[in-house]
């Protein structure tokens, strides 16, 4: 068998182990000569999180401005990578669990590379939900970095 | 950073075969080594004789087949990497964490679904031990 990894997809968010997969995608995005996309995920349900009630338009309203700190977080990420690794970014809507491993594959990507714990996760030690659900269903690869 | 030692724990599953041959064929774009590591399940060698430890015998033939069978894999290997057997005896997920710290591998590449496993939708008991506890990136292939 000899394996093909062409397109690399790295699910961020702001976290030190986001941060850690990033890096580690870098390595292994040089060595094998892949493209990496880097995928966001504004997720309404934790804006609203600290609401009683939810106010629609305010979410919205606080959607697009997280997608605008979300941008801002990649450019400084990608400003960061190795000039001779291809970068390109997404950020989407939706819930985290359910759009990695849509998004993988609908792309058909070859290995999704993620960190293990997002910033709601209790401990780094702990698998992070978003990793669970992405292993359970994506159907490449998944790499979990801590 | 640099990925120079692959961890590939397998037991005799499809799965795991599967991650054999992808993490062989990682190593080998990556110019890394790899140890390949059979843990003989002591668990599950107690359970037939109600928690009765079997004979040494036994053991050593269970360990013996296993030896024989990574052997077997790591002859399979693509030519320029170097894979080392490896096999030990006890609780596969607490060795296999053992191993990856000792031996300060960069990578552990493992199967989804091990022998025990009821179906490959549900992530092995193995995998999942090991992604909980070691601090190694773990990559799982399906």
């Amino acid at each position: 068998m000899k394996i093909d990894i062409k397109s690399i997809l790295v699910p961020v968010d702001e976290s030190e182990p986001a941060q850690h997969a990033f890096d580690y995608a870098m390595t292994v995005a040089e060595a094998l000569k892949a493209k990496v996309t880097l995928l966001y995920i504004v997720d309404p349900a934790i804006i609203s999180a600290d609401n009683y009630y939810i106010d629609y338009g305010q979410v919205a309203a606080d959607v697009e401005s997280y997608k605008k700190s979300a941008d801002e977080y990649l450019d400084s990420l990608i400003d960061a990578a190795p000039k001779d690794v291809s970068i390109s970014k997404v950020i989407s809507v939706g819930s985290p669990s359910r759009e990695v491993y849509r998004y993988a594959d609908k792309e058909h990507i070859d290995l999704v590379i993620m960190g293990n714990s997002g910033k709601g996760a209790i401990s780094s030690l702990v698998m992070g939900s978003v990793s669970a659900s992405t292993i359970k269903h994506a159907k490449c690869p998944v790499l979990i970095i801590k | 950073m640099d990925i120079k030692k692959i961890l590939i724990p397998v037991d005799s599953s499809e799965a795991s075969e599967r991650a054999y041959s992808y993490g062989v064929s990682l190593a080998a774009s990556l110019k890394a080594e790899v140890i390949l590591y059979y843990v003989t399940n002591a668990t599950a060698l107690l359970y037939p004789v109600y928690r009765v430890t079997l004979a040494e015998t036994d053991t050593d033939a269970l360990t013996a087949a296993g030896k024989k069978y990574i052997e077997g894999l790591a002859a399979k290997a693509p030519e320029g990497v170097k894979v080392i057997p490896e096999t030990d005896i006890g609780d596969p997920g607490t060795f296999i964490v053992q191993k990856a710290e000792d031996e300060n591998v960069d990578l552990i590449v493992m199967g989804n679904s091990g022998k025990g496993a009821v179906s490959s939708i549900v992530m092995g008991s193995v995998s999942h031990f090991v992604i909980h506890h070691t601090k190694v990136p773990v990559l799982i292939v399906k």
